[in-house]
């Protein structure tokens, strides 16, 4: 326990720096000193573009960094509890019972060679495995049922290729629920499915979460699956969080001319006008930041003093904050 | 179809592709890819085609580049039935008719440079110097974005929004009446997007050129088309001027998925009547409406009665026996 403000959080993250080896250089600072807490019960988006650093700082919670990725600095609490500094063992026995991860593509997420119901099992047998298998087949059907695929008993005799898309997530998301976590991450959940199939399982995590209380962080690159789920936004650029809000907040009022900038650049249905107001440029090379605040290149409202230094994530009313010296002032990109 | 003097006319355009047989004697199965597909789409237009996973948009994408055969029906570009036009006639109609892919990255050879890759189709169509050459590929690169100093750089070397804008200097190289994107910005990064978005735009303006635009996104598709049709299981199952397809969708499809698009704002958050099940697989054949078994206003002779794309209205077809009623898209 060090901060009492975080006592209530389920998780809560402290100035996470997480670093990967380059050859011959320096190491590469991909989340670069990142601080949130998820309440339980709470739905925390991470939104961001490719490059950002959402997806390691999931993998970094989950303890999933994959070549030679470490955690350089900071802390990672679970109810109290360092991450960090837990042996692989202890980790190993919170993934799936404290906390769970479902992914982008479901079919790379789930072993071809193996029935629905014996990979739904496996999950079953590590978190509860006093468990006859009897029972066990009977909470496979159970989950299955929860996440609302139809013919249950029939679909957990299936191999997932005979599945569709939105099917394979469905049964990721029921491996991912069959330790009752309390947290669950989402990395992209439904960018690989179609619309229709996008709104239902959308649906089904809010119902979940809802109906469970569990904690979700939901990693996206697109603001309109943000607004349709999320309770708090964390926007990140280049290796840092840029903008923190409640999503009404970071809708009705952005602050950070970045977060300003991926809303108008975004075609929705009610968009009017001709053009879109891209933002110019394109993200930083994460090996290669530019100096002072990483957005600044891209920014219509860089000055000089935007270069010297990167910006403290400043507060600006209640529970919203924006690493910005000019917070709140339009951010019209004129040129293309 | 109404109009006459049309850039693109297709007409009745089937796929179908044969499935292994089991046993020898078995009967032959075909997956219907495209299954009687109509549209036409005029000089300086843009047509976007919206349709899920499996609904065959692809496959019509690639007839029309002539890159697969077709089972039965006709692509008529500039008066020439593309499939049994003369060799003469193909190569102007190669020349006029372009395609942006989904994935830069592997629609570009990676051992040609950026002069290589806008030049190759002029060597091919015309005859120019070296010098020429080099002029034109500065031009075109100049044209989308990019400038002199991406001349000989390779394609690992541009960022996968900077490689969509080569893609685009290639299609426009030979300048083309119609270019084929299929899924050309759904790749790419939000802010990304609407860079490649405004190009493809601007480039129209300039050049009249016109634009098929396939994707799944459905506000990327509202915001570059003049007119949209929606395809599912194989065939379009309604079309029309972009607002009215958002104002007032009469297919039952077209309603679902235009609901089941996130909204913009929370504020704009609501209750959704989601459409449950998921798109058909195609080898089972119905004689009916292949939304049947997913369609809320459905009745028992969607069942066998397989309603046909008619214009209902000026300007917009749709395939339904029981259309969606006057506007109700609630907001």
């Amino acid at each position: 326990m060090t901060h009492d403000s975080h006592q209530d959080a389920l998780l809560s993250v402290n100035h996470l720096v997480t670093q990967f080896p380059a050859k011959g250089k320096k190491n590469i600072t991909v989340v670069d000193d990142i601080s949130f807490d998820v309440k339980p019960g709470e739905i925390v988006a991470i939104v961001g573009e490719s490059g950002s650093g959402k997806s390691i700082t999931s993998q970094s919670i989950m303890g999933l960094l994959k070549s030679g990725g470490t955690i350089a600095n900071g802390e990672i609490l679970y109810q109290g509890h360092n991450l960090v500094e837990m042996s692989k063992k202890e980790r190993r026995k919170l993934r799936g019972k404290e906390m769970s991860m479902i992914f982008q593509e479901p079919m790379s997420s789930l072993n071809p060679m193996l029935r629905v119901k014996t990979q739904i099992a496996e999950a079953l047998k590590i978190h509860v495995p006093k468990q006859s298998p009897k029972e066990r087949m009977e909470k496979v059907i159970e989950l299955l049922k929860q996440v609302e695929i139809p013919n249950a008993e029939t679909v957990a005799t299936y191999f997932p290729h005979q599945l569709s898309g939105g099917m394979r997530q469905r049964v990721m998301i029921a491996i991912a629920l069959a330790g009752e976590p309390n947290l669950l991450i989402a990395d992209e959940p439904t960018t690989a499915l179609d619309v229709t199939t996008q709104a239902q399982i959308l649906a089904l995590i809010k119902d979940l979460n809802s109906r469970n209380g569990t904690g979700v962080i939901f990693i996206t690159h697109d603001l309109s699956v943000v607004a349709d789920i999320a309770d708090r936004v964390l926007v990140m650029y280049a290796g840092k969080i840029v903008e923190e809000a409640t999503v009404y907040d970071l809708f009705e009022n952005p602050q950070h001319p970045y977060t300003m900038g991926l809303m108008k650049a975004m075609p929705t249905l009610e968009t009017q006008s001709d053009l879109l107001d891209p933002i110019p440029g394109n993200a930083p090379d994460i090996a290669n930041k530019p100096k002072g605040c990483p957005f600044h290149p891209r920014c219509p409202l860089a000055t000089e003093k935007c270069v010297e230094k990167i910006p403290e994530l400043n507060p600006i009313l209640n529970d919203h904050s924006a690493r910005c010296i000019y917070p709140g002032k339009g951010g019209n990109n004129h040129e293309q | 179809m109404s109009n006459e003097d049309a850039l693109l006319k297709v007409t009745d355009l089937k796929k179908h592709f044969p499935l292994p047989r089991k046993k020898k004697k078995q009967e032959q199965a075909y997956v219907k890819a495209v299954d009687g597909v109509n549209f036409y789409i005029n000089a300086g237009e843009t047509l976007g085609i919206v349709g899920e996973s499996g609904s065959g948009k692809s496959t019509v994408a690639k007839l029309i580049m002539q890159l697969l055969q077709p089972t039965d029906g006709q692509v008529v570009f500039h008066g020439n039935d593309v499939f049994t036009q003369s060799k003469k006639d193909r190569k102007q109609t190669q020349k006029k008719l372009q395609m942006v892919f989904q994935d830069p990255y592997g629609s570009l050879n990676p051992r040609m440079t950026a002069k290589e890759i806008v030049t190759e189709p002029l060597l091919i169509h015309e005859k120019l110097s070296k010098k020429e050459l080099e002029l034109r590929a500065l031009g075109l690169l100049e044209e989308v974005g990019l400038g002199m100093q991406h001349l000989n750089r390779y394609p690992h070397q541009f960022s996968g929004g900077q490689r969509q804008r080569l893609s685009i200097a290639r299609a426009i190289a030979l300048k083309p009446d119609l270019i084929v994107c299929d899924e050309a910005v759904s790749a790419l990064d939000v802010s990304i997007q609407a860079q490649i978005l405004n190009l493809l735009k601007q480039l129209q303006k300039n050049y009249g050129i016109a634009f098929i635009f396939i994707a799944h996104g459905l506000p990327a598709v509202k915001h570059i088309s003049d007119r949209i049709a929606i395809m599912y299981a194989g065939k379009i199952v309604e079309i029309a001027d972009k607002e009215e397809i958002f104002k007032n969708p009469k297919h039952p499809y077209t309603k679902a998925l235009l609901n089941a698009v996130p909204p913009s704002h929370p504020r704009l958050r609501k209750e959704k009547t989601l459409v449950q099940g998921e798109t058909p697989s195609f080898d089972i054949t119905t004689s009916g409406c292949p939304f049947y078994n997913r369609c809320m206003n459905a009745k028992e002779d969607c069942k066998t009665n397989a309603p046909e794309l008619i214009e209902h209205e000026k300007h917009h077809e749709y395939a339904c026996h029981y259309p969606e009623q006057a506007s109700n898209r609630e907001n």
